[in-house]
């Protein structure tokens, strides 16, 4: 994981006033340093890599024109990735064709039979990767910001546009969620032992 | 009673040190909570585990060239929902012209006889409405129709095909 550090901001808003004053190929490299996260929020919404791809791309086209737009004092990653949330969401409102239900994820990942113990962690693993794409849009973009981006709760509450509380409960509510599946796929495997 | 927040704030070292102490205290004796702890670290540490995706190769090139070209945002216009209206049009016209063609177009057995029968009908009419029941306003309608389909199979087709090729190639 790699957590932000204030140096890593700095930067952004170095290059960010360059763009400002007119050397565009500084863009090119906030959108190498974020292109990954903010592609891994698209996806983790949308489910769809061309979709995730299209909502990206277009995120960073929408910040670079509305840059002289962007609020000098707070993060340029809270601010993209806001961007980034709003279009996948209305992307995601306007074909939603996700299947919102946890067992589906529990089917695609409980239907081999585990061999050894480290083959069963990586199913788990793989199964947990399954039941995230399953949640909800904005529980799986704060579970992203959690654990990929190691965001503190007040910033990824202002990409989501919620107050730091609510992304608690809804962090610890999709954390449940997810161990509450995991803990029927235990027990099942547990039948068939 | 430990609440799986409790045992969360536990997991992300949320807690005060003495609820800390009394928590792992907790822990060891009681096996119940044991079982919940495990099950909630195991979704902390796969998730932790959850790498992070990258988008295609050409990805930045392609941003960029939105970015300093925006007439590569041309692209946009030929969007999903526009091809597909495009595309209906584009069958819309097809279908008049089939209709056309198969009701109104002289056949040739017919064409000696349909010649005379709008030469009787239409000596008595004015110019106007001579021409407007005449073959040439048939003949207008047939090739305004055609060329509205091949504008619309260009508009539809072809342009999105050639422009997202090119954009390809380019990169």
């Amino acid at each position: 994981m790699r957590p932000i550090t204030v140096n890593q901001s700095a930067a952004d808003l170095l290059l960010v006033n360059q763009v400002l004053n007119g050397e565009d190929s500084s863009f090119e490299e906030l959108v190498i340093r974020h292109k990954d996260y903010a592609y891994s929020i698209a996806m983790k919404i949308l489910g769809n890599p061309m979709d995730a791809e299209e909502v990206a791309h277009d995120a960073f086209v929408k910040a670079y024109k509305s840059l002289k737009n962007f609020n000098q004092k707070a993060k340029f990653t809270t601010w993209l990735y806001r961007i980034v949330f709003n279009s996948a969401i209305s992307r995601k409102r306007k074909s939603d064709t996700r299947i919102n239900d946890l067992e589906e994820a529990q089917a695609i990942a409980s239907h081999d039979t585990l061999p050894d113990e480290q083959f069963e962690n990586i199913q788990r693993e793989e199964y947990v990767k399954e039941a995230i794409a399953m949640l909800q849009p904005v529980d799986a973009t704060i579970i992203t910001l959690f654990y990929l981006k190691q965001m503190n709760l007040e910033e990824i509450g202002e990409i989501v546009s919620l107050n730091s509380n609510a992304v608690k409960v809804k962090l610890h509510r999709a954390r449940k969620r997810l161990a509450v599946e995991l803990g029927r796929v235990l027990n099942k495997e547990a039948v068939f032992l | 009673m430990v609440t799986d927040e409790k045992i969360l704030d536990y997991i992300d070292g949320n807690l005060s040190n003495d609820e800390r102490r009394s928590i792992k205290l907790l822990l060891e004796e009681n096996e119940e909570l044991r079982e919940r702890y495990n099950l909630l670290l195991e979704v902390h540490e796969s998730l932790k585990k959850v790498e992070v995706k990258s988008p295609p190769s050409n990805f930045v090139s392609l941003v960029m060239q939105s970015v300093l070209n925006p007439g590569a945002e041309d692209s946009k216009f030929f969007s999903k929902s526009r091809i597909i209206v495009l595309s209906i049009l584009l069958f819309a016209f097809i279908g008049t012209l089939y209709f056309l063609a198969i009701n109104y177009m002289p056949s040739a057995e017919n064409l000696v006889a349909d010649e005379v029968t709008i030469r009787d009908r239409t000596m008595n009419l004015s110019p106007i409405a001579n021409f407007l029941s005449s073959d040439t306003l048939f003949k207008i309608v047939f090739y305004v129709n055609g060329f509205v389909c091949l504008f619309l199979f260009e508009r539809a087709i072809l342009k999105p095909y050639f422009m997202r090729r090119k954009q390809r190639l380019s990169i």
